[in-house]
């Protein structure tokens, strides 16, 4: 199917790539549909493009990759949500905040958004108990940007939804 | 808006699923025991609120491409 994007033009996105978020992101509860756009240039990050509001779209990474202890408990009804059985399968993402100074760039690992690709369908998490909030900032100061003291990440950890 | 008074350890209930109990009254902070079932999603409003704003704040922010940020990013990671 033909969509209208503003960033990206007309898209053709096939139908095992529409992801349904039945209450849309908080605060989009009427975008239902979205297509995530990956390009090699722009790694990690990509773009979690809106199907229904072509001006929608938001800048999203693997949490993993801000945080690699990143975690959170989801319960069986959260599953529901998703129609997903366990864990296993999910994708986790976060939404990126941008920002002209790319100190204040910040990522919100409070209200993750979870995907279950076996039914292509999507929910935002609101972690109550967390000490994760929404604005954590992705690249911590700008020091770190010619610092060799800054640890490579070798080996990305699985990834821990319990 | 309907207000209610209610005293420690009393409770309202909204229809027949979901009751609201009065768990501690703390000078100005007030425990409630909220039973309701799991359809329904409670959140603290604030938090709620927090996620929807910083949401639209990134949709907003949402640049036209991502090459720059990428860039110093990996520019971070060597």
């Amino acid at each position: 199917m033909k969509f209208e994007t503003t960033r990206f033009g007309s898209i053709e996105v096939r139908n095992e790539d529409v992801l349904i978020f039945p209450e849309g992101p908080l605060g989009f509860p009427e975008a239902t549909r979205f297509t995530l756009i990956e390009e090699e240039k722009s790694q990690p990050f990509m773009m979690l493009q809106s199907l229904d509001n072509p001006t929608l779209a938001f800048v999203v990474i693997d949490p993993l990759v801000a945080r690699p202890d990143y975690h959170f408990n989801v319960t069986p009804n959260d599953l529901k949500m998703i129609k997903a059985d366990d864990t296993e399968s999910l994708v986790v993402y976060c939404i990126v905040t941008m920002a002209q100074d790319i100190s204040k760039v910040t990522v919100n690992l409070q209200g993750p958004l979870v995907i279950n690709p076996t039914e292509r369908m999507g929910h935002q998490y609101v972690l109550v108990d967390s000490d994760y909030t929404t604005r954590e900032t992705l690249i911590s100061s700008p020091v770190d940007l010619d610092s060799n003291s800054v640890q490579t990440n070798v080996e990305q950890p699985r990834r821990k939804v319990v | 808006m309907l207000i209610l008074t209610r005293k420690l350890g009393e409770s309202i209930t909204i229809g027949d699923e979901i009751k609201i109990q009065v768990l501690e009254i703390k000078g100005k902070q007030v425990r409630l025991g909220i039973e309701a079932p799991k359809k329904y999603s409670i959140h603290r409003e604030e938090i709620y609120q927090r996620i929807q704003e910083e949401n639209k704040l990134a949709a907003e922010q949402s640049p036209l491409s991502l090459k720059s940020i990428s860039d110093i990013w990996k520019k971070k990671k060597d």
